[in-house]
């Protein structure tokens, strides 16, 4: 791509990471910046191409909400159809309340999976279909055992681990957290990890922590008091001075995020409880990679 | 306003993560690295902030599947590991020379007897932890063996002595005790345990045998500690060899 902005953007590279991932990192930006452009002029002009532009992305909205539903090929073609017309019909709502300091692009996701989601939800209704998309779908894919929806739970948790890996040395201390908050089984590892930087640091006894966190499994102020066995080592890990309950309020804070994410981004309907269920399941399959990068630090 | 460390340029102008450091923390994603050269506030800022987590999540998902991008990334920093490998490696050739021009200046101090400490701190080493803790003894026992293997000595003494106030005449754990005190450089106390296992145990006579040269040693007390390894070198056991380069060493 030729353009005074990309090259302008590539001669600030410092030679700190892979050229080739600089380079996509700015191609990305510039392409989103450029496309948002496109959409601001549209949206005011030519409100009928925009939605045009965006007809692939109603086709992978469908596509994800229907993947694990027996719906034939004809009937997807005819929910796309049906989200971009319900889209149009919508030209004055979308232009009235579309704030231009936004990425349109994120604005129009939000307003078609509503869109899809109730376009499905009717064709269920007819079919006189059970429709988990009516009924807290994430409570009933912990709930019903079935195949379909171990791939969807595998998928999530696929998506759960790129925003806790986005945490970076933080996510040790976010996994801990996330553990104590939502009773989960601890292991030394979990604590020992908070220091992976701090190879030197004379502390050997997390067995004798971890198996009193998890002696307050479950109980009456068990979180707090968990909460109050894993502070002094986090405190020690960030050399801060900490309470357990500021920690408590952060995990809480950390974890709304989290939904908030699974949930927009990824089309999930998660609340705080069936969170804790993804997260039984996540450390179910992530545990033996802590392992893992333990032996490896 | 720029934020500026290290000559490294972190926020843009709308204080937002740059290029590079988006495409840090995405390299970092996949190579499960962590960049320990970026500050705190970038770590907290990726958190925070929606719209920067968004870029570098998207940038990873984007690459992470792409086997040429993730071969490049990884042959990269197996590059920069070698190339201060090699470093370290010339580093090491240079002060191994050194060392050997000390060597040949010096021999004569090299050649001098050496003393008592220093070989004490040639040939101790604390008895490794054998002794299996039963479920039911968990507890005390087994945090002061685990301080004992962690090499935390003054934790496992304290244990130790707790232990032994209640089991009087545990002879394996005053052996322990005895090995703690002799690493924390208390021979006195060593030796007071090392007599008190042996009168209780005989399993480890051997073991006390050369502890107790040791201890000896530490207390620049020669003849005695070569009184009990020449208990060692005039039998078949584990310290016979040792023992008797000892005793060379000692004259």
């Amino acid at each position: 791509m030729e353009s005074p902005e990309v090259v302008f953007r590539l001669e600030k590279f410092n030679h700190q990471v892979s050229f080739m991932l600089f380079y996509i990192a700015v191609l990305r930006d510039v392409v989103i910046a450029k496309s948002q452009e496109e959409d601001l002029s549209l949206v005011k002009s030519d409100f009928n191409t925009l939605i045009v532009k965006y007809q692939p992305m109603a086709g992978i909205i469908v596509q994800q909400l229907t993947q694990h539903r027996k719906f034939s090929q004809d009937k997807h073609n005819d929910f796309v159809q049906q989200l971009l017309t319900n889209l149009l019909d919508k030209k004055k709502v979308i232009r009235s309340s579309y704030d231009d300091q936004r990425l349109f692009r994120n604005f129009i996701w939000k307003i078609a999976l509503n869109e899809a989601r109730n376009i499905i939800k009717a064709e269920c209704r007819k079919q006189r279909l059970t429709c988990d998309e009516e009924n807290l779908p994430a409570e009933s894919l912990f709930t019903r055992n079935t195949s379909e929806n171990d791939l969807i739970i595998q998928d999530v948790i696929g998506k759960l681990h790129c925003r806790v890996l986005s945490y970076m040395h933080l996510r040790f201390k976010l996994l801990l957290c996330l553990k104590a908050l939502y009773d989960l089984r601890v292991f030394p590892t979990d604590i020992k990890l908070l220091f992976f930087n701090q190879k030197d640091l004379k502390i050997n006894d997390f067995q004798a922590v971890s198996d009193s966190l998890n002696f307050f499994y479950r109980s009456d102020n068990g979180k707090l008091q968990r909460f109050e066995l894993i502070s002094p080592f986090l405190n020690l890990a960030a050399q801060t001075n900490t309470d357990a309950s500021s920690y408590w309020r952060w995990t809480n804070n950390e974890t709304i995020k989290l939904i908030q994410f699974l949930n927009d981004r990824y089309l999930m309907e998660l609340n705080r409880e069936t969170f804790g269920h993804l997260l039984e399941r996540y450390f179910q399959n992530f545990q033996n990679d802590i392992q893992f990068i333990d032996d490896n630090l | 306003m720029l934020k500026r460390k290290c000559n490294t340029v972190y926020f843009n102008e709308r204080h937002h993560l740059t290029d590079e450091v988006v495409a840090r923390c995405a390299e970092a994603m996949i190579t499960n690295i962590f960049p320990d050269n970026l500050p705190d506030e970038v770590i907290t800022h990726l958190t925070a902030c929606e719209s920067c987590n968004e870029r570098v999540i998207k940038l990873y998902e984007d690459v992470k599947d792409e086997p040429e991008i993730v071969q490049s990334i990884v042959l990269k920093h197996q590059s920069v590991n070698k190339s201060s490998t090699s470093f370290i490696k010339i580093f090491r050739y240079a002060a191994a020379a050194i060392l050997l021009i000390l060597i040949a200046g010096g021999s004569y101090f090299f050649l001098r007897p050496a003393s008592t400490e220093k070989l004490f701190f040639r040939y101790f080493e604390a008895y490794p932890n054998i002794k299996t803790v039963k479920s039911g003894e968990a507890g005390t026992m087994s945090k002061a063996l685990l301080y004992y293997e962690v090499k935390d000595f003054d934790s496992a003494i304290l244990l130790m002595n707790d232990i032994l106030l209640r089991e009087k005449n545990n002879a394996e754990i005053m052996f322990y005790l005895a090995n703690a005190y002799l690493a924390e450089g208390e021979s006195e106390n060593a030796i007071l345990w090392l007599k008190k296992s042996a009168a209780e145990n005989s399993d480890f006579s051997d073991q006390i045998n050369w502890y107790l040269a040791l201890a000896y040693l530490q207390q620049n007390d020669t003849k005695t500690a070569r009184s009990h390894l020449e208990m060692l070198a005039g039998k078949n056991n584990f310290y016979r060899e040792k023992a008797c380069k000892l005793i060379r060493q000692l004259r």
